[in-house]
């Protein structure tokens, strides 16, 4: 148990250092992509929901170290998302299909893009930050490039994760949750 | 909600109070500071993997500018070789004219514009003839009074020169030495000159200029022709003869003078 908590946090770890210092050096639109939020989608979607909450919560604390936003809105919004993408896979996507999983992750960027920028709005309207907060919106990257990015990202970590090795699995997930393993058995 | 979202959410909140109390702010900027190093690599990998990957889609462009380059290289290479020439040409022109102009000389200004393609037969082709007043015999200089060759034959527009490196070529010269030995100057194979007939008994030291003597009718005095680079003395003879260097390379020869007709001097 403790060996996978740990696990768990050093991959949390690595997926934020990529994702801040890797990632971020390299032109739109390929800065775009969300590793965070699409690993936490696929732990969430496809592993355990719970520990998907638990990844959400220490992915956005780590996180919130290096965002401009009020501390606690990247974990708030993480989680939020994460919420809601259990909500809409247990409700409505149910088939429980690649493309099922496509949608959710696209649903998931779009519902984390308006928590995080609602918070920005918010921050203007109540006069705690200028209008240059919202200085980097834009239509094509919210709605298009970021979610499909995500959604590219999410099904590539599907694909790694059902072809690595089982101890790897073992190290850092519980593979008896795992529904798609149980559905081939 | 249901699960763990209540004590998530609960933990969130407490961990919002401490960091604005400024409880966490120890433990946050050791998690900086543990993890600035790796970040400082990772950063300068993916800063180096993304140069190099934007050179590799900037490769296809770069063929094509380079190619516009090389094309824009190659024309202003042609232009500005096409402008040294004309700079070259106009300041040879100055120099042969200002020294012509000093000393009275009649000339024409003539282009070399080929060389005689026969072998070992030193001659280059000048655009300008009988028509110019050009005749055979008439010396033909370059710079500040070189003297080259003279004009072995002359058409109405143009005219052959025949160079004094030439073995046919025989100037009357002038060792500028305490004698003035006079002698012959006569080309060596298109290779060097060589000045012949000086007296034994006279000085001849190396570095010391041959100019033309003024004995040939159109020839004037005073022309150079060349300065003693070694000297051959047989003690049998009566004569020692003085090799030559030549003051300018037949080779970068664009313009010319020919001098038409000497000062009344």
């Amino acid at each position: 148990m403790i060996i996978r908590i740990f696990s768990n946090a050093v991959l949390i770890l690595l997926i934020v250092l990529v994702q801040v210092s890797f990632l971020s050096t390299w032109p739109q639109p390929i800065s775009n992509i969300n590793l965070l939020l699409a690993a936490i989608i696929f732990v969430a979607v496809i592993i355990n929901y719970e520990q998907g909450l638990w990844w959400a919560l220490s992915g956005g604390l780590l996180f919130e170290l290096y965002s401009e936003l009020p501390y606690g809105t990247v974990a708030l919004s993480l989680i939020a998302t994460s919420i809601i993408t259990n909500l809409l896979f247990t409700n409505f996507f149910t088939n429980r299909s690649y493309y099922a999983l496509a949608l959710l992750g696209y649903g998931a960027t779009i519902c984390y893009t308006i928590f995080t920028f609602g918070v920005r709005v918010l921050l203007v309207v109540l006069g705690q930050s200028t209008t240059v907060m919202l200085s980097n919106f834009s239509l094509m990257s919210f709605f298009i490039w970021q979610p499909m990015l995500t959604v590219a990202m999410v099904i590539a970590i599907f694909f790694a994760y059902s072809r690595s090795t089982s101890g790897l699995k073992h190290l850092v997930f519980n593979p008896e949750d795992h529904y798609e393993i149980r559905r081939r058995h | 909600m249901t699960g763990p979202v209540p004590i998530i959410l609960a933990v969130m909140l407490l961990l919002i109070f401490l960091h604005r109390a400024g409880i966490l702010s120890p433990i946050e900027n050791i998690v900086l500071a543990v993890f600035s190093p790796v970040q400082r690599t990772v950063y300068g990998s993916g800063t180096r993997l993304n140069n190099s990957y934007q050179s590799i889609l900037m490769f296809g462009d770069t063929a094509k500018e380079n190619n516009e380059l090389r094309d824009t290289v190659r024309r202003l290479t042609e232009e500005n070789v096409q402008l040294r020439a004309l700079f070259s040409d106009q300041q040879a022109l100055a120099l042969q004219e200002r020294f012509l102009t000093t000393t009275g000389y009649q000339y024409i200004s003539a282009h070399i514009i080929g060389k005689n393609p026969e072998a070992n037969f030193q001659a280059i082709i000048i655009d300008r003839g009988g028509k110019d007043g050009i005749g055979a015999g008439m010396p033909v200089v370059v710079g500040a009074g070189v003297m080259i060759g003279t004009i072995l034959n002359a058409d109405d527009y143009t005219s052959q020169v025949l160079m004094i490196n030439d073995s046919r070529s025989r100037i009357a010269s002038v060792l500028e030495n305490e004698q003035s030995s006079q002698g012959v100057v006569i080309g060596e194979h298109g290779l060097s000159l060589k000045m012949e007939l000086i007296p034994q008994g006279d000085t001849v030291k190396i570095g010391s200029t041959v100019v033309t003597s003024g004995l040939e009718l159109m020839i004037p005095r005073g022309l150079v022709l060349g300065e003693v680079s070694r000297v051959e003395v047989e003690p049998t003879s009566l004569f020692q003869t003085a090799y030559l260097k030549p003051f300018v390379k037949n080779d970068s020869l664009t313009v010319v003078s020919v001098i038409s007709r000497d000062n009344d001097n």
